[in-house]
């Protein structure tokens, strides 16, 4: 009787994980983001790891890598797309974590405010706006767009005052391959990761 | 010089709403994996050059006066200093708020430049800000984008950086709603706006060398973030 109960308890606590709106899902990867840059006992490295394992759970890489891959996608072999996908997915979560980080020193956490204004939902993708107030008090709009992938919502770009991630890369390497090939486009991405 | 640029003005809304379909054919951020954004960039071996010496610029020369200068100047005051002359540069984002017909932006600027000068001691507090009332930039290149006029071409001046022939002609024009031109001679007007920049600049010293860090191809994201940050003001 016990196992059936605890059964149905697990069974509803999953429901209701993945019964989760995009809004609440980006405001868990928020929080838990903030959680982490306010932790005092954590050295700025942990951070940084602890930050980079949270948005490799978030962002759907698959996708990312290929969009930021663009024309080239379909021009590469899918190995070499793979490859690319996987690279730019550390240098990608190495970037943010450095910068979430070397923000959260020197300011205060507690004056930083996200204020999640609006969702837009269309059948497999959501937007989610949101207002972020920076300890100096300045308004940064941020928008996140995720696309459900089976049972769960992933961030598959973001923008910020109205300059788009994927969109950014994507003229970068496009302009990498086109200049110097997709090899040498592959060994700055390396040097860059470290 | 001033007037050169009206004409020009004048020149690109006579000719550029043919163009603004050109320049701005861009395709919506979506899930398209190969939309690309319409980046006209006819100078680019020019603006290349202009980045290398920015770049140079930024190491030798700015970086480290910024760095200095943050250390010597506490926040506060650099803070103030960037509030006093944001709030007397008030009327030339009035003037393009009604330019615009945004009178819900005209009327929150009115209250802020209110609120700024009398219980923020003549501006040198933001606490419009702390009210409720962000700043909201709004300027002449901004105008001539909502009125159809496209990019034109992209443009990286040496020292002011990225820009675009809309939005540099959009600067010039600015100073025609700027009571502060009329009030000081020409060249103490341009060294205060160089101050009000580089003062600005303090706040973030890193964010060139950030960029430049994280990026694959300098010029091609400093231009593309550029594009796509003016366009989002455009829109908004």
């Amino acid at each position: 009787m016990f196992r059936v109960f605890l059964s149905l308890v697990f069974l509803f606590v999953a429901v209701a994980a993945h019964a989760q709106t995009p809004s609440q899902v980006v405001k868990g990867y928020v929080d838990s983001i903030i959680s982490v840059l306010k932790d005092k006992r954590l050295s700025p490295e942990e951070k940084k790891k602890k930050i980079e394992r949270i948005m490799d759970g978030a962002i759907y890489w698959d996708r990312v890598g290929r969009m930021v891959l663009g024309i080239h996608a379909r021009r590469l072999p899918k190995k070499k797309v793979e490859e690319f996908t996987q690279v730019f997915r550390r240098f990608v979560a190495k970037v943010y974590a450095k910068k979430f980080v070397k923000y959260s020193t020197g300011n205060d956490l507690d004056k930083i405010k996200v204020a999640y204004k609006r969702e837009i939902r269309g059948e497999d993708t959501a937007t989610v706006l949101m207002d972020l107030t920076t300890a100096e008090g300045k308004v940064v709009p941020i928008s996140c767009k995720l696309v459900r992938v089976g049972d769960r919502w992933l961030i598959y770009d973001v923008y910020v005052e109205g300059i788009s991630m994927v969109n950014n890369y994507r003229v970068q390497v496009n302009r990498v391959i086109n200049k110097r090939g997709f090899e040498h486009l592959m060994k700055v991405l390396r040097r860059k990761v470290g | 010089m001033r007037w050169l640029a009206l004409l020009f003005v004048f020149f690109l809304l006579a000719v550029c709403p043919l163009r603004a379909g050109i320049v701005l054919e861009s395709a919506p951020a979506g899930m398209s994996y190969e939309e690309e954004l319409e980046i006209p960039d006819p100078l680019e071996p020019v603006n290349r050059a202009s980045f290398s010496f920015n770049d140079r610029f930024y190491y030798w020369f700015l970086k480290p006066v910024g760095k200095a200068y943050s250390t010597v100047v506490p926040e506060r005051v650099r803070r103030s200093a960037d509030n006093f002359l944001y709030n007397l540069m008030t009327p030339v984002r009035m003037v393009n708020d009604i330019l615009q017909f945004d009178f819900k932006k005209f009327v929150v600027e009115f209250a802020r430049f209110l609120a700024n000068t009398t219980v923020g001691v003549g501006g040198l507090f933001d606490v419009a800000k702390t009210w409720g009332l962000p700043r909201q930039d709004e300027d002449f290149g901004q105008t001539l984008g909502k009125w159809g006029v496209g990019e034109i071409a992209y443009v990286d001046w040496p020292v002011m950086g990225p820009s675009d022939v809309r939005d540099t002609a959009g600067t010039v024009v600015d100073s025609f709603f700027d009571p502060l031109y009329y009030v000081v001679n020409f060249w103490s007007y341009v060294g205060i706006k160089a101050f009000y920049e580089f003062n600005r600049f303090s706040f973030n010293v890193d964010m060139y060398d950030d960029i430049k860090q994280d990026s694959l191809d300098p010029y091609t994201a400093v231009r593309n973030m550029y594009f796509q940050h003016r366009r989002y003001l455009v829109e908004h």
